[in-house]
């Protein structure tokens, strides 16, 4: 899952990213609006962290974008404006949840987590595709009634992100985006190197031929 | 409900009640008298007709009445009556319709009638006149004529006795005397209950189209609630009178609206100042714990919660200045401030930072210039406008300082060279928490610098102002006490 935090506190963006990734997300910054609606224009982000004061561009402006440029990204605001009408103007706004500071990073993960749910329309954190299990809420991968299997950020990654629009094929482009930041430095075969090493792991965990490939579209997961 | 109309309504009715009532009681005694003076002619003229028609003649006196010209003394029902006597009480004549019965005997003197009311013998209520008089002679004129000329030559002429007085007493019934005043005061009875009725319902919706104004105007502020502030009265139904009022609620309902959100944005602000510094301290601990040896070291956690904790003092300390400025809890010392070397001092807190931006400070004030007031008000004044100074002026410039005489008073003056600073700016630079940068992203600045200037120099009787030509700001303390 790919995240965006517009945040113009360096501290708050430090424990943020030093958290997400732990937990691994893959996790964007911006430091004011402006940068961060371009980021959000220019990358695909199942959830965006916004704060409402922001150098150059204010949260809510940078919100209105966003949906005048149908960006349908899930919007968290963060904020230190905790008014009712505040949280009523964000959410009206466009936002899909709001959480004033200061705030708990568990109940922020757990927020983060429900929203890129509601994203894709799934009800329970327990993603039941055959024999695997995907818990979206402990980042973890099963096949029924065994340990779980040992899957590095990545690969993780990866998997939630074919299982998360099962169905649909992703293209090595997507896939990449929802990996790895767009700074991060990977070789151009990263993505094949994923698949195959996640096929290896699914398979020795006794979960055969999950992952599709569509020659010169990507990837799929029927 | 007592309301204005109804009071109105009430006073106006009141007023007209006792108006109309003292016309009233006025109008009815004057046509009372007036018909009771008629009645009292009517019989006086009635019993001078008698007297006209009694004679004497050798000491005897007759009346030469006649039944058929006068049929009232005569008639069986409604009569009226009359009684002729000697002014020696001897019966002369009496009316038929009198019987064996007597009229009174009203005492009046000659030629002086006198009127009184009686119970006629019919039982009716009635009013009686008696007149004393002279009969005169028989074929000769009236007695009272002559007498009233010359008495003597008249007794002389005609040789008739002034002693022969007699008397005559008129009654008659008055029942037609108190129809014509019961009838009268119905009348006015009729006439004051209408006109109270119809003063009363016109004042009352005279009044009610009158208040329609104030009434629109009141379902307006009934309408009102605390979300509303930015609502503004119109008066739609005319009332002139009302509009200096609704001009007035206008105008504090402006004040309280700006009032409101710049309560709002205090409180903003203060929440923003302390949640933000509290949410950085939380996330950072909150992820140190949770990953104590892949996150921060524990020297750099201990340096950013010491920097964010230092941050939120400041804000705290100034905070409280500020209350107790407002509160008037602050004791003023006296002291004297070498302002020169003050400068000097204070800047050193800023210089490093200013250098980097490649700032510079021109201290223009005398090396002997002396200041008499509080030190340490004084100096963190100083230090607020100074930090100020250094953190907005634009970069490759000259903060100026430096004092003058202006109307015998010393003004001690910074200027410096800013970016972005509008002329709407400079009435909003005194407020709490009020920062040019709205995002607020500057952590050593939270706004509450120059408010603690004013705050502080108007403790220390200072008058603070602010001036802006061509981006150049300049802040000024007029009322300065030096000795020098």
């Amino acid at each position: 899952m790919k995240i965006l935090i517009i945040e113009d506190s360096q501290r708050i963006s430090r424990a943020l990213n030093i958290g997400l990734s732990k937990l691994g997300f893959c996790v964007e910054f911006a430091a004011d609006g402006e940068s961060g609606l371009e980021y959000a224009r220019t990358n695909s982000f199942d959830v965006i962290v916004l704060d409402i004061m922001l150098p150059k561009m204010d949260g809510l402006a940078v919100l209105a974008k966003l949906r005048e440029h149908a960006i349908n990204a899930s919007v968290l605001i963060l904020s230190a404006k905790d008014q009712v009408e505040d949280r009523v103007n964000g959410l009206e706004c466009g936002a899909d949840d709001y959480l004033v500071k200061p705030f708990s990073f568990d109940e922020l993960v757990a927020r983060i987590k429900t929203l890129a749910r509601r994203r894709h329309d799934i009800k329970t954190p327990r993603i039941c595709i055959g024999d695997l299990i995907i818990d979206t809420a402990k980042r973890k991968a099963y096949i029924a009634s065994n340990d779980a299997i040992e899957l590095t950020a990545s690969e993780y990654r990866l998997l939630e992100a074919l299982s998360l629009q099962r169905g649909r094929v992703l293209s090595k482009d997507q896939l990449h985006d929802c990996c790895y930041t767009t700074d991060a430095y990977v070789s151009s075969n990263v993505i094949e190197v994923l698949i195959s090493s996640l096929r290896r792991k699914l398979v020795s965990a006794g979960c055969k031929s999950l992952i599709t490939t569509r020659r010169g579209l990507g990837y799929l997961i029927e | 409900m007592r309301t204005i109309q109804t009071r109105l309504t009430l006073a106006i009715t009141l007023g007209v009640i006792l108006l109309l009532g003292m016309a009233g009681i006025i109008l009815d005694r004057y046509l009372a008298t007036q018909l009771q003076q008629q009645f009292d002619d009517n019989l006086l003229t009635k019993a001078m007709t008698l007297v006209t028609l009694t004679t004497q003649e050798d000491g005897m006196v007759e009346i030469g009445f006649a039944d058929e010209f006068m049929p009232e003394f005569e008639a069986k029902k409604n009569s009226e009556y009359f009684q002729l006597w000697l002014r020696d009480g001897a019966l002369i004549e009496r009316s038929h319709s009198l019987g064996i019965h007597n009229l009174p005997e009203l005492q009046s003197a000659l030629n002086q009638p006198v009127f009184s009311d009686l119970v006629l013998i019919d039982g009716r209520p009635g009013r009686a006149v008696e007149v004393v008089f002279i009969p005169h002679l028989k074929d000769h004129g009236f007695p009272g004529e002559e007498l009233s000329q010359n008495n003597e030559s008249a007794t002389k002429t005609v040789g008739w006795s002034l002693s022969i007085q007699a008397r005559i007493v008129v009654a008659k019934g008055r029942e037609s005397l108190g129809v014509y005043i019961g009838a009268l005061r119905s009348i006015l009875f009729i006439t004051f209950i209408s006109l109270v009725i119809i003063i009363a319902v016109f004042t009352w919706f005279t009044t009610r189209f009158g208040l329609r104004s104030l009434r629109d105007v009141s379902q307006q502020l009934i309408g009102l609630n605390a979300t509303q502030l930015n609502q503004r009265f119109v008066l739609h139904k005319g009332g002139d009178e009302l509009q200096p009022i609704v001009n007035q609620i206008n105008f504090l309902m402006e004040r309280l609206e700006q009032d409101f959100q710049r309560e709002k944005r205090f409180s903003d602000n203060v929440a923003h100042e302390f949640r933000t510094p509290l949410a950085e301290l939380r996330a950072l601990s909150e992820v140190v714990r949770q990953w104590p040896t892949e996150s921060l070291s524990a020297d750099e956690l201990a340096s950013e919660v010491l920097s964010i904790t230092s941050e939120m003092e400041v804000i705290v300390q100034n905070l409280l200045l500020l209350a107790r400025c407002d509160a008037g809890s602050i004791v003023i010392g006296h002291d004297v401030v070498e302002l020169h070397d003050l400068i000097d001092n204070l800047w050193l807190h800023y210089s490093v930072q200013a250098s980097e931006r490649n700032i510079e400070l021109v201290n223009n004030i005398r090396n002997d210039m002396l200041v008499n007031t509080d030190k340490d008000k004084f100096e963190l004044i100083v230090k607020n406008i100074l930090s100020n100074a250094s953190a907005y002026s634009r970069m490759n410039t000259r903060i100026f300082v430096s004092t003058k005489c202006i109307d015998e008073q010393l003004v001690f003056t910074v200027t410096n060279d800013t970016d972005g600073l509008l002329q709407d700016d400079l009435p909003l630079l005194f407020e709490r928490f009020w920062r040019k940068d709205l995002v607020r992203t500057s952590e050593h600045h939270a706004g509450l610098g120059l408010a603690l200037v004013k705050s502080l120099a108007e403790l220390l009787q200072f008058e603070v102002s602010t001036y802006l030509i061509n981006q150049r700001f300049q802040i000024s303390l007029t009322g300065l006490d030096t000795n020098t």
